[in-house]
């Protein structure tokens, strides 16, 4: 519990110090604290944010706990560092004390923010399996399909993610369970109207 | 595709996507907004499907940025609808809206706990994905067995039991002490053995997790992700739909490999074998290929398998291939793979053999730093960073400065106080190294920091030979037309002191130099003048014969901000005036400033805190680097007393001591000036300047310090008169209130640290958890010292950190501690003391370390580090024929003396190595002992000491304390007196012989309490041994009684008695 509530004020020093951190860390540091064990509480994508060219928010999923306000600082703070990016650099950006690890698709960004010494190519092919799993489901998405059943794209997100963890890695097996879901959610539609019908005729 | 519609949500979509503006769309989302809230407090007439349609707008909202606090219940209680489209809803929003501290949650841990162990898998599901992204404390008590028992049942499907495995992670992470995992091994090892690809991938996840926190009850668990590896590599068993673009799982084989990073080694020889075969397979079998994306996965796995290579320091040759491979990948044109490249070479820099390989590749390195991407750039230097030594320093520090003017804004400040800490660490020589900072402040001087310039003016300051250099440089730079501030503050600091070495050059009288300064003092902030203001002063007191015109215009100025608004300028105007005006007496006061004493460099200091910040931002972490700030600034451990230190140059402005020599009053404000040479303004202030500092430090441990003299003396003496046992003291002192959160030491550490003094060796802490022992060797002023720091626990002690604050007159270097203390080992420090000086005050180790999961329990110990040799010498007697007259003889009466038997006194003596020399005094109620102290500045002193005890009351006598230093004599009086008053061993009843009293005592005042005395019998007969003794020295000294003593701190004595060189 102590050391829960420990990494929490890490979080809040992260993110409430106005100064950004002009650190980054010789990265031997950190591999070496790791593996003395000291920091256990290690999480794999800490979020995951979509936002388009203009900056609007398409999707933010936060894994660890931000309070609010904070969630809108990171979210106006990395957008200016992500979009400022030109094309042709890679696709990591070091930002207080963490990674963020994007990709661009068409007009949306697709972030993913992780700890310094995880493996960034593995996330940045996590999100390209979403892009792929929502591109197979909406067939050929774009970012209006987005847009409009952006809650879709939060029942698939769930389906890959949990705890900021890759929980499936076929995409198949996500299809399926998503249109299992979806063929619930309609059978119980057609289930209401019949019954409304009923209703509707009993009480003509 | 199945888009079931929800006709108002898109409508509203649309509409907000048509607001031309800002305050069209916060229109829109208002009356949304009020819509919504009007429907919802009318939950009457609201259909599920309303209800479902209205939280998913409130997240449509919420993700625009807007407040939709009041719509939080409502997401809420749709989990507990019965029907799974609003379920669904309710699950996902509530999970998007809220993090685990939220208190709504709270309401659905009831129903959560219900769809978990339901029979309904859908629902589960549901359950299992929201705790496992957002839930607490209270999730994992009341779920964490449910959650446990759906992972291993073998009814789940794989669907459900995947999520569990990650829910359980994540409750487990967040609350490793809730969530309880006896006997998971052997379950853990069954998981790995799972068919299912998801069931695998998580269960992987969740291994890593569990073996972060404890290898060695996983060990079991390692064959079996070697062979999940070698399923992997080989492509065995692998359905079609889990490989990603021909690779199988790269997911699963990047997880499985971070697991084996956790254990240590791997010593079963057929594991190992094939773990390596499969690795060598990835180093080898990677090429780079044209699609993206299994390049990206291919490398992915290439680069954890980098990692565990260099985990498992492999053999010679695959590291050397290791290398070759990032080399390769460090020239390609890829970014990603550059980037990476440079991050694991970095990496790889920790294992030994390679650096030599990797500076090969210096040159390709620097290219990088001049890579058009950010995230490159900071990769290349931290690279040059970790790599650059002796050989390469100068290369590489002045690529960096030369990339320094074109580096991007974010980059600068880590880039200079880098090249400032590669060129302190690696300077060939010493002006290379004035060079390179001033050439760091006057490129960037907006991002060095002033621990930077701080660093080189102590570093000038302490090296003679470079200061007509240094100063000569900052001459240069005041000729440029503009400078950063930075610049004038260092230039003029270094000018002051050391302009007058100058002299000679052209354009260096002090006049020029006055006026090339004072031309930049309109440019300058408020910090910045008082610097100035000390330059004019010292220019002033160079300038020998004084010109007048020159004094007229400083003094002018100084008239000028005598009415200053600000505290500082104001002070120092008014005082440099005045003391400006006192013609020859100021060379003293304004004399060079003395040498920093050595420490380690606060910029690697505070490179060393920010590292750590990121991983743990302890209390005392914070502590240290508070510490830090100060301790460039500020010579000598003052503070508190003075002003605080705003403007950090004003340490360098102190007045230089006046040597004060004559009575007794005079001595005591010297011993305090003397420690605290570095106030402000000859402010002597009558409170032990430490006191501060080890308060603030040690909170109840600081009673070991000076304050001690001035508390104990007192409480120790009513408490003996009163007949109060003396163990009350150490309770007495310490406020309890600030142990009640820490570990409780074993022992009285007071008592401890008394019984030090007296002894070599012995235990200076010890608690539950950790015992720390002292052994010490003493030669001359040289001590030699070790720390045994012993880790009584089976588990080992983590984040251990010693600091050793030494006083002023104790120079002290403590080895590297250990970060780790393996359990019930025990792991020695040598710590080496070189006493400069005479002085009481002693030196303070503050100790901590992490003990397994409980808080990181700052435990500091104070400890005495004393020193004192004492080598006794009976033929020094000799040389008493110097007359001592004060300050080097002083008397006097001391009152509230703990009784003690002469024998037990002369013992007490001997055991701080002070030599009775019995017989010297016919009184037999006298003690003289003698002995010789060391240090740097008094060298071997020898040091006479003198008690004269009244038989009838035995807690007055009268000490008298002579030798040829008069600090060494003050700081030795008060020493003993504060041993006799304060000595914590058990009272003996007092005895008195009947002797008649010595004239000169005062007035006793309690009553005779005995008649009989052995230790007066003994000593009584002691001299009448070495009656022929006495009797010479009698006519050599006159009357005046003699005790040799030496002791260097006097903060403490340790006896050595049989190793007492004889010299």
């Amino acid at each position: 519990m102590l050391l829960s509530c420990r990494w929490f004020s890490i979080e809040y020093w992260y993110l409430d110090s106005n100064q950004q951190r002009i650190w980054s860390f010789p990265v031997s540091k950190i591999v070496a604290i790791v593996h003395s064990g000291s920091t256990n509480c290690k999480k794999k994508i800490h979020f995951v944010l979509l936002i388009s060219r203009q900056g609007k928010v398409r999707l933010t999923k936060w894994y660890s706990p931000y309070s609010q306000k904070e969630r809108t600082k990171v979210i106006r703070e990395l957008s200016g560092v992500i979009l400022s990016r030109g094309p042709k650099l890679c696709n990591f950006v070091e930002w207080r004390g963490y990674k963020v690890v994007y990709k661009r698709y068409a007009s949306l960004y697709f972030c993913m923010c992780i700890d310094q010494d995880d493996n960034e190519l593995e996330v940045l092919e996590i999100i390209h399996h979403y892009v792929e799993i929502l591109d197979r489901y909406f067939g050929s998405v774009c970012e209006l399909d987005l847009i409009f059943n952006f809650h879709k794209a939060y029942y698939i997100l769930d389906e890959l993610l949990i705890a900021g963890e890759l929980q499936e890695s076929s995409k198949k097996t996500v299809a399926r369970l998503i249109a299992a879901q979806d063929s619930l959610v309609e059978s119980a539609k057609e289930q209401a109207s019949s019954i409304s019908n009923i209703i509707a005729q009993a009480t003509k | 595709m199945a888009l079931s519609g929800m006709r108002g949500l898109s409508v509203f979509i649309s509409d907000i996507r048509n607001c031309p503006n800002k305050d069209q769309e916060r229109l829109r989302v208002d009356k949304e907004l009020g819509n919504i809230r009007t429907r919802f407090k009318n939950e009457k007439g609201l259909t599920p499907y309303e209800k479902k349609k209205y939280v998913w707008k409130m997240l449509y909202i919420y993700m625009l940025g807007y407040d939709v606090d009041f719509g939080h219940m409502e997401a809420v209680s749709l989990i507990s609808a019965p029907k799974y489209p609003e379920k669904q809803v309710g699950y996902i929003v509530t999970s998007s809206l809220l993090n685990e501290n939220h208190d709504f949650l709270r309401l659905a841990i009831n129903t959560v706990r219900n769809d978990i162990i339901g029979r309904n898998e859908t629902f589960q599901c549901l359950a299992l994905t929201m705790v496992g992204n957002i839930g607490g404390r209270e999730f994992a008590e009341s779920l964490a067995a449910d959650v446990q028992k759906l992972l291993i049942s073998s009814s789940c499907r794989p669907l459900v039991r995947k999520k569990a495995a990650l829910c359980l992670l994540r409750l487990y992470r967040k609350n490793p002490d809730v969530v309880n995992i006896d006997g998971w091994v052997d379950r853990m090892a069954q998981l790995l053995d799972e068919r299912d690809i998801g069931v695998l991938t998580s269960s992987m996840s969740l291994l890593v997790a569990l073996v972060s926190n404890n290898h060695e009850a996983y060990w079991s668990c390692l064959p079996k992700c070697v062979k999940v590896l070698e399923r992997l590599a080989r492509n065995q068993d692998i359905p079609q739909e889990y490989t990603y673009y021909g690779i199988p799982s790269p997911w699963l084989q990047v997880k499985a490999m971070r697991a084996l990073q956790y254990f240590p080694t791997i010593e079963d020889p057929n594991c190992r074998r094939s773990l390596f075969e499969v690795l060598q397979r990835i180093l080898m079998g990677t090429d780079v290929v044209k699609n993206v994306n299994k390049n990206n996965a291919a490398h992915a796995v290439l680069f954890e398998a980098l990692a565990l290579v260099m985990h498992l320091d492999a053999e010679k040759e695959m590291m050397s291939q290791c290398v070759a491979l990032l080399g390769k990948f460090i020239a390609v044109r890829e970014p990603n793979i550059r980037y990476l490249g440079l991050e694991n070479m970095t990496r790889m820099l920790m294992v030994t053999d390679v650096q030599d390989s990797i500076k090969r590749h210096q040159a390709q390195i620097i290219t990088s730093l001049k890579d058009p991407d950010i995230s490159i750039r900071r990769r290349a230097l931290d690279l040059l960073y970790g790599m650059c030594d002796i050989s390469n320093a100068k290369d590489i520090v002045e690529e960096l400065l030369q990339y320094l003017s074109t580096a991007d804004f974010a980059m600068r400040e880590e880039l200079s106080l880098k090249a400032a800490i590669l060129a302190e660490k690696f300077a060939p020589d010493l002006s290379w190294y004035v060079d390179v900072i001033l050439q760091l402040i006057d490129k960037a001087g907006d991002f060095v920091s002033d621990d930077i310039w701080f660093r080189v003016v102590q570093f000038v300051t302490n090296n003679e030979d470079l200061q007509p250099y240094a100063a000569a440089k900052a001459r240069e730079y005041l000729d440029k037309p503009a400078i950063h501030e930075t610049m004038v503050k260092v230039s003029a600091y270094l000018l002051g002191e050391f302009s007058h070495l100058l002299a000679r050059r052209p354009g260096c009288s002090p006049k020029e130099i006055f006026i090339i300064i004072h031309e930049k003092l309109p440019t300058v902030s408020t910090s910045t003048i008082p610097i100035l203001l000390s330059t004019y002063a010292k220019i002033l007191m160079h300038t020998q014969p004084p010109d007048p015109e020159l004094q007229n215009q400083i003094w002018a100025i100084f008239n000028k901000y005598e009415s200053c608004i600000d505290a500082e300028i104001q002070q120092r105007a008014v005082e440099y005036f005045a003391l400006s005006r006192k013609g020859a007496a100021v060379m003293d006061i304004l004399a060079e400033m003395p040498k920093f004493p050595e420490r380690q460099s606060a910029l690697i200091k505070k490179a060393e805190v920010a590292e750590v910040d990121s991983a743990d931002q302890s209390a005392i972490k914070l502590r240290a680097q508070q510490q830090t700030s100060n301790a460039l600034v500020v010579t000598d451990q003052h503070s508190a007393n003075g002003p605080p230190p705003t403007v950090p140059a004003v340490g360098p402005l102190t007045l230089v001591k006046v040597p004060s020599t004559s009575g007794n009053a005079e001595h005591t404000s010297e011993g305090q000036a003397l420690t605290q040479p570095n106030g402000t303004l000859t402010k002597i202030d009558p409170q032990t300047p430490s006191e501060d500092l080890l308060g603030d430090l040690l909170g109840p441990l600081a009673i070991e310090g000076p304050p001690g003299a001035a508390v104990q003396p007192q409480q120790n003496a009513v408490s003996e008169v009163g007949g109060v046992p003396s163990a009350v003291d150490g309770a007495a002192i310490v406020p309890v209130g600030e142990y009640s959160n820490s570990v409780q030491p074993i022992g009285n550490i007071n008592e401890r640290f008394y019984a030090l003094c007296l002894k070599d060796s012995g235990v200076l802490y010890e608690d539950p958890y950790i015992q720390i022992g002292i052994k010490a060797e003493w030669r001359a002023q040289h001590g030699h010292l070790v720390l045994f720091l012993g880790n009584k626990n089976t588990s080992p002690l983590d984040s251990v950190q010693a600091l050793v604050l030494p006083p002023a007159h104790l120079k002290m270097e403590l080895s590297l501690v250990p970060e780790t203390i393996p359990p019930r080992a025990q792991v020695q420090c040598p710590l080496e003391v070189l006493n400069l000086r005479p002085s009481r005050d002693v030196a303070v180790l503050d100790f901590s370390y992490k003990f397994g999961e409980c808080e990181a329990s700052p435990s500091s110990s104070s400890e005495q580090i004393s020193s004192a040799y004492i080598s006794v010498c009976r033929r020094v007697l000799s040389s008493m024929e110097i007359s001592f007259r004060p300050p080097l003889k002083l008397q006097e009466v001391v009152r509230g003396v703990r009784p003690l038997p002469l024998a037990e006194m002369a013992n007490l003596f001997n055991s701080f190595r002070l030599m009775i020399c019995p017989g010297l005094d016919p009184n037999p109620n006298n003690l003289v002992a003698s002995t010789t102290f060391y240090s740097e500045s008094t060298r071997a002193m020898l040091c006479l000491i003198r008690i004269e005890t009244d038989p009838a009351d035995r807690t007055q006598l009268r000490m008298t304390v002579a030798s040829g230093d008069p600090m060494l004599t003050f700081e030795l009086k008060e020493f003993m007196k504060e041993q006799l008053v304060s000595i914590p061993t058990a009272p003996h009843g007092p005895t008195a012989p009947p002797t008649p009293p010595v004239a000169q005592v005062a007035q006793p005042t309690s009553p005779v309490k005995a008649l009989t005395d052995p230790g007066a019998m003994l000593a009584a007969e002691w001299s009448f041994e070495d009656f022929g003794l006495v009797t010479r020295k009698k006519s050599v000294n006159g009357s005046f009684l003699v005790l040799v003593m030496d002791g260097q701190s006097l903060a403490s004595f340790r006896p050595n008695n049989k190793a007492e060189p004889n010299k």
